[in-house]
């Protein structure tokens, strides 16, 4: 280590613009004292709920600040629309996939005849190692687009007389459940009948 | 499961001191803060490579793995190093006959960083994995890893899950599996440990740079302002890439430039390792590694210096042997998303030239996201602006060069990608920006040390100039 040199003046105008320095710093480190008590607000609404219950708020845009960080045009449309009653895609999925996954047995293969891309996402992570497919042969599935077109020429996946053929081609293919919708709710069917608790 | 995950946490811990004291003949230099910041990032490189290899080999990530590479890098420091574990109780000293103001305000200090980690840690173990693009991209490598070495599963060929990034590096997934393998099942809880636990290395990190070259309350207030950051908060709660990301950037362009300043081996070293880290870590380590060798070759072309060879040595040929499995394997993984390698070329940007004012103009929007950041661009600007004749000449202009080339860098790939650069920028500049938010941090308090604005530590030479 090298032995320092003997400390030089620090010119009076240098004392003063560190002393503006600090000042401006420890504003900027007690304005964060906000940013905190939106953790603390966030930890009281998670604390004693069900594992399911926090990860629906955890994934809402509209309940957890931190499913907003980094996305200015989120945090603003939030802002704009803060009080109305508000359905988040991501919340949705994640809880239901989650309550899925204990209904899932480990050897399940499960076919997904519904075009949601958070549901395809979240469902893939959470039922691994259970194998999740939305189409019988591979396929790139990039983003919400490619998953939109993997699905788009086979008109008996969008047609509901139609359902009946789909169950039956999942079956063939070696599926042990579909997930569809009914009535406007995702299902979660055992190919043969349906699993328990499987309805949203 | 938790405590089971931090145990498996305080492996990483210990693999990373063990490292350290390898790699560093004067440990004394280092606050102890900066230390355990140090340790944490080389355990993650450690024991997420061993634990790559380990699965070329066939083996899943287990505790009983950790624990092998933890014994052997123990023994090798009783064997080769056993004088520098004294090492670990020296640090540099607190400042002379502090006022009771100064100690009054090193005492609020410490509470609020002290305070910050447990808040943010509480939150983060509170809330499951949750993050979409974490569990996507990064929790489904993870558990896939987990369940079967990578030469035996088919993930990494299978298109249909594109969506994840098959090519993505895996020290991050690893990272996670390691925790899952330590806590004994794959528990959306367990593994958020790993997010207080970056945020603690950052803080310690940051002290650790900072308290080379300031007094100790300047550090300690630097190190405050750090952990003040919203983004960087968040982003560990919610266990993004980009925050270890953040922490190997801070380690390899930091440790750099002390390099410079000092001439000393250990920088040198640990700038290598931190530097793999960033390979590792995300695509973008690549480019970060172009820029922190492109800076660091002028500052020794500007030093004068004959250190070119040790640094080859270092920043580029020991980051290779790190990285060269993971690439090795990469090179056979499908490239089914944007290639930015072959985009990064002229022609494509010149094609795209019209979305220069586009970017340019969307780009304050994230600099001064008052949620995300408060003031943080604004302030690092105002200082670095009112510091420029001071630093200028110095060898802290290594830090804000690295800082703005790597923001022109991402700028630069807003203009060339191939999806919507105003879409792209709104979910992800934030954390590109956040990959430098520390260095920054350490540019700012180097360029108002070397105004005279920041008391130095007794370390620094005041004659480093160039």
């Amino acid at each position: 280590m090298s032995t320092p040199p003997p400390a030089a003046p620090v010119p009076a105008r240098a004392t003063y613009a560190g002393w503006a320095l600090r000042i401006v710093l420890a504003l900027f480190v007690g304005a964060s004292l906000f940013a905190l008590a939106d953790f603390v607000a966030l930890w009281r609404a998670l604390r004693g709920q069900p594992l399911v219950e926090r990860g629906a708020i955890g994934a809402s845009e509209f309940e957890s600040f931190l499913a907003r960080a980094g996305r200015p045009a989120t945090q603003a449309e939030f802002e704009r629309s803060r009080g109305e009653p508000r359905v988040s895609g991501a919340a949705g999925a994640w809880a239901w996939a989650a309550r899925m996954a204990a209904e899932l047995p480990p050897d399940a293969r499960v076919f997904l005849n519904v075009p949601h891309v958070q549901l395809y996402y979240q469902g893939t992570f959470l039922w691994f190692p259970r194998t999740l497919d939305v189409v019988t042969d591979p396929v790139l599935i990039r983003d919400a687009d490619t998953l939109a077109e993997a699905v788009r020429d086979d008109a008996a996946r969008t047609d509901p007389a139609r359902a009946g053929e789909v169950r039956r081609r999942a079956a063939r293919a070696g599926y042990t459940h579909l997930v569809t919708t009914e009535n406007g709710a995702v299902v979660l069917t055992r190919l043969g009948k349906p699993a328990p608790g499987g309805e949203r | 499961m938790i405590a089971r995950a931090f145990l498996g946490l305080a492996v990483v811990e210990l693999v990373g001191a063990a490292l350290l004291t390898l790699l560093g003949a004067e440990l004394r230099r280092w606050s102890l803060a900066g230390k355990a910041g140090l340790s944490f990032g080389l355990g993650l490189v450690a024991l997420t490579s061993f634990l790559f290899v380990a699965s070329l080999a066939g083996a899943t990530p287990r505790a009983w793995l950790g624990l092998v590479e933890l014994g052997v890098l123990a023994a090798a420091v009783l064997v080769l190093r056993r004088e520098r574990l004294t090492a670990w109780r020296e640090s540099p000293g607190a400042d002379r006959s502090p006022s009771r103001g100064a100690r009054v305000g090193s005492a609020v200090l410490l509470l609020f960083v002290a305070g910050t980690c447990a808040i943010v840690g509480a939150t983060s173990l509170a809330e499951p994995l949750v993050e979409w693009d974490v569990l996507a991209i990064w929790g489904l490598k993870a558990k896939v890893l987990l369940a079967s070495p990578v030469r035996a599963t088919d993930y990494f060929q299978d298109v249909a899950h594109a969506y994840s990034h098959l090519d993505y590096p895996l020290l991050w997934p690893l990272a996670m599996a390691w925790t899952w393998a330590c806590s004994g099942d794959t528990d959306l809880l367990a593994v958020k440990a790993l997010g207080p636990a970056l945020l603690c290395a950052h803080v310690g990190m940051c002290h650790g740079l900072l308290r080379r070259r300031l007094d100790a309350r300047d550090a300690l207030l630097g190190t405050a302002v750090l952990a003040a950051v919203p983004m960087l908060l968040s982003q560990c709660a919610r266990m993004s890439a980009d925050a270890p990301l953040a922490l190997f950037v801070l380690g390899a362009f930091g440790c750099a430039w002390l390099w410079l300043e000092s001439g000393h081996g250990d920088d040198l070293r640990l700038a290598g390792v931190f530097a793999a880290g960033m390979l590792l870590t995300k695509n973008e380590g690549l480019a970060l590694q172009v820029v922190l060798l492109a800076c660091v070759a002028a500052g020794v072309a500007l030093a004068g210096r004959r250190r070119s060879s040790s640094a080859l040595g270092w920043l580029v040929v020991a980051p290779l042997l790190v990285t060269g499995a993971w690439f090795w394997f990469r090179a056979a993984v499908p490239k089914v998303h944007e290639d930015y390698g072959a985009r990064l070329q002229p022609r494509v940007f010149l094609e795209n030239v019209e979305r220069v004012p586009v970017v340019l103009a969307r780009a304050p929007t994230y600099l001064v996201s008052f949620t995300d950041w408060h003031l943080f661009w604004p302030l690092v600007a105002a200082v670095l602006v009112l510091t420029a004749r001071a630093w200028v000449r110095r060898t802290a202009a290594f830090l804000v060069a690295s800082v703005a080339l790597v923001l022109l860098l991402y700028a630069y790939v807003y203009v060339v990608t191939p999806w919507d650069p105003v879409e792209l920028m709104e979910t992800s500049a934030c954390r590109l920006l956040l990959h430098v938010a520390p260095l920054a941090v350490l540019a700012v308090a180097e360029a108002a040390r070397a105004a005279g604005w920041l008391r130095s530590s007794d370390e620094v030479c005041e004659s480093a100039t160039w």
